[in-house]
């Protein structure tokens, strides 16, 4: 098989990603072209061999580690394909294991390595660069994660109640089919009907359950009357079919975009500031992004910074800080003055609160925007650090952790039960994440074996709160292996048994990405 | 205390243009920021500022779309910025932009620590500090990784050469260039990054220094030529070895001696 690698010291590496979740394969392969990729796959479904679809491992669930059987890296697949133009929008096509920061730095100079394109991306590029505007994809914050990997968990990125999650910058996929199937799905093609999905190969994908029987808390792992069959692979974690190519949706660049970070040394203020920002509506200005991080993750952070060079420039944050809430505010109009008058409007309200000026830290622009971001995104970094230190010490230290979602006007309360619940366990923790629809990374770092039995208790007591306020059990990020045993639990057997049918549907042998989601067997 | 602080707008890519007449960069509006080197000797001018009554003020040399790296200087904690910008400081090597920056600091007020960054990113010679206080006659400090003390009489650094660090004292004015190790740059606060944009920018030009005269500036006043500027491409490539530890060792130490035996033949030949 060409491309194919016995898993020895060379490889172990591909065996683990970034949730520090180990696991066991026999080979690896890394196809450069999708020619490869398809064939590769195609050998392995026809041995019947369970094969894992990974990424660059940046994941934080373990959905890119194998269980057994083989693993397809996809970090070579990394071209970008050619480029087209409709009713005046670009939309680029790409491998799938093109990283984020790639992408960017091309549409940031608009260059691209165009000598395999077609004469129709030629032309499309033309047009793009004579475009007054420049362009961009709304993603996830890990510049690293391919695009392949973003899409197949469902990654969102903290401007994703103003953007949408990344699968919905995704126009076009190519998905190979256990089954032997190869398809090009066009967004708006394939669509879910009361009965279910009329699909590329004129088969039908029956719609098991009646509305009435749908939970609104359960991911969308399988499908519901309007959903686009494209959805139903994003954020499947890779186990209905490989996705081979995409076609994303340019973006262009808001003409005014600002990121500024505030540090309180009160939780309460820290909340009094976020129901200011969220009650607060402007006329050409929006608030894109509004993130969290507590005095845990900010001492994480500085313990990180001691040894990553890519935090560098972020300088040091004093020990009395409690917590820091970022936010973003864009502007389509070219006139910088409305959202300057916005930002003149906050530091009134941060002045009255006593936030002392160097306690807050502005950016304007993409590139200085960047370094704050950078901040934001070293959280779970350092989370995993310090897991990484701890376990050196104590075998029981681990990460147990959760992505819940609701309505955004349910940030107090919650707020107020994570933190009540919190100190009472006496569980060491960390909460970081996006204000906006209370997507709050929850991270419990156990010490003990009762530590960790009350750490997934507490996950699971406030999964039945999340779903009683309508929120999702799993935001982002995905289930993978490391969340699945809270998945399990939360959903019901009906929609277990219809995520089972969707799973068999597509992959009858059980041979993608064993592991995720569900126990060993699927 | 007076101090200023020289810095300067570069390009944001590494990927630049050269006039292939010229050999100078192609120096494009879009695509540009300050000088990263340079937000360390703005750190390092703020930080004494922070401490003690100090006035800070930035000055550049550049295109008029320079005035962007002012911006920034003002909403990091300048209290003032001067533009040195005229079509005759064109093309100028690193001669003649220390001549024309020492001949504008001659028309300002005295200064008692001019703080520059290492070098540049783009010309990256880290000789325009020295050569400005070569201009000024002034001494200067190079290295300079850590401001121990600055007091009416004299500032006292620490200098980190190699991996050993010498104190240095100098009497005033003197000229600092630091190391990045200085500390980190700081991040604007919202009310100054608020109001920097309002913040008025002074500018000067041929005509506001001491020497008029066209012909000692920009590129006529330039003694270097510049052939090319480009990156050199990697020649070698990293390689797997997946054998035994015996067979490793032996091809390490086969590569190292290797390396170093045409290491040697290419400093004999140069």
């Amino acid at each position: 098989m060409n491309d194919t690698n016995i898993i020895n010291d060379t490889y172990s590496s591909y065996l683990s990603d970034e949730s520090g979740y180990y696991g066991h394969a026999d080979n690896i392969s890394f196809p450069k072209d999708q020619t490869s990729l398809l064939q590769i796959a195609q050998n392995l479904f026809d041995e019947q061999i369970p094969v894992t679809m990974q990424g660059a491992r940046t994941g934080i669930v373990g959905a890119g580690v194998p269980t057994k059987g083989a693993i397809i890296n996809i970090s070579k697949l990394n071209s970008i394909l050619g480029l087209h133009c409709e009713n005046g929008t670009f939309y680029l096509r790409v491998s799938p294991g093109v990283l984020f920061s790639d992408l960017e730095q091309c549409l940031q100079a608009c260059k691209f390595d165009t000598k395999e394109w077609d004469d129709d991306s030629q032309a499309a590029y033309q047009q793009l660069l004579e475009d007054k505007n420049k362009f961009f994809i709304p993603g996830p914050t890990e510049k690293t994660a391919t695009v392949g990997g973003a899409f197949a968990m469902g990654a969102a990125g903290i401007n994703a109640v103003h953007y949408g999650a990344f699968q919905k910058q995704v126009e076009r996929i190519s998905v190979k089919i256990p089954s032997g199937d190869f398809w090009n799905i066009q967004r708006g093609e394939f669509l879910f009907s009361e009965e279910g999905c009329k699909l590329p190969n004129g088969k039908f994908l029956p719609f098991l359950l009646s509305e009435n029987e749908i939970s609104p808390t359960t991911p969308f792992l399988y499908g519901r009357p309007g959903m686009d069959l494209i959805d139903l692979f994003a954020g499947s974690e890779g186990m209905y079919g490989i996705i081979t190519e995409l076609t994303l949706r340019l973006t262009p660049s808001p003409e005014n975009m600002w990121g500024v970070a505030c540090f309180f040394d009160s939780l309460s203020c820290a909340l009094d500031f976020i129901e200011f920002l969220i009650s607060h509506q402007y006329e050409d200005v929006v608030l894109s992004a509004i993130e969290f991080a507590d005095s845990k993750a900010l001492e994480y952070v500085c313990e990180l910074k001691k040894t990553s060079s890519k935090l560098s420039d972020i300088p040091d944050i004093s020990d009395e800080i409690q917590c820091m809430i970022y936010f973003e505010l864009l502007s389509e109009t070219e006139n910088s003055e409305a959202t300057e008058n916005v930002l003149f409007e906050i530091l009134s309200v941060l002045e009255d609160m006593g936030v002392p000026e160097q306690r807050t830290w502005a950016a304007c622009g993409n590139d200085e925007i960047e370094r704050l971001r950078k901040l934001r995104h070293a959280i779970p970094e350092s989370i995993n650090q310090r897991i990484s230190f701890n376990h050196l010490n104590n075998p029981y230290a681990t990460k147990i952790s959760m992505d819940f979602s609701a309505p955004t006007q349910h940030f107090r309360e919650l707020f107020k039960v994570y933190y009540d619940d919190i100190s009472e366990s006496d569980i060491p923790a960390v909460i970081f994440g996006h204000i906006l629809d209370c997507r709050l990374h929850i991270n419990f770092l156990p010490e003990t074996e009762i530590q960790t039995f009350g750490s997934k208790n507490l996950l699971l007591k406030w999964a039945d709160k999340i779903k009683a306020y309508g929120g999702l059990v799993c935001s982002e990020n995905g289930l993978g292996k490391t969340k699945r045993y809270i998945f399990s639990n939360a959903i019901t057997s009906l929609e277990r048994q219809l995520i089972l049918q969707t799973k068999e549907f597509f992959d009858p042998m059980l041979l993608l990405n064993p592991g995720n989601c569900f126990m060993e067997k699927y | 205390m007076e101090l200023l602080v020289l810095i300067k707008q570069v390009p944001a890519s590494q990927n630049v243009e050269t006039d292939p007449k010229t050999g100078n960069l192609i120096r494009g509006s879009s695509n540009v920021r300050m000088n990263p080197h340079d937000l360390y000797a703005l750190e390092a001018a703020l930080k004494l500022k922070d401490l003690s009554d100090c006035r800070v003020t930035a000055l550049t040399m550049g295109p008029p779309t320079a005035d962007s790296v002012l911006i920034e200087a003002y909403a990091m904690g300048v209290d003032h910025c001067i533009l040195l910008s005229d079509s005759a400081f064109a093309g100028a090597d690193v001669y003649a932009t220390s001549y024309t920056i020492a001949q504008a600091i001659a028309k300002l007020h005295p200064f008692h620590i001019i703080f520059c960054g290492r070098q540049s990113t783009d010309g990256d010679t880290a000789q325009t500090g020295p050569a400005v206080a070569a201009q000024l006659k002034v001494p200067i400090m190079n290295w300079v990784s850590e401001i121990i003390d600055a007091n009416d009489e004299q500032v006292t650094v620490n200098q980190l050469i190699e991996n050993k660090i010498y104190t240095l004292h100098s009497a005033y004015p003197c000229v600092i260039c630091v190391e990045n190790s200085i500390g980190i740059p700081r991040v604007p606060s919202l009310s100054l990054k608020l109001s920097a944009k309002r913040k008025k920018i002074q500018r000067m030009s041929l005509a506001d220094l001491g020497n008029a005269d066209p012909i000692c500036y920009g590129s006529s006043g330039s003694p270097t030529a510049v052939r090319d500027i480009f990156t050199p491409k990697p020649q070698k490539r990293g390689v797997i070895y997946s054998e035994s530890a015996d067979f490793l060792s032996k091809k390490l130490q086969e590569d190292i001696s290797s390396f170093l035996k045409n290491n040697r033949e290419e400093q004999y030949v140069d």
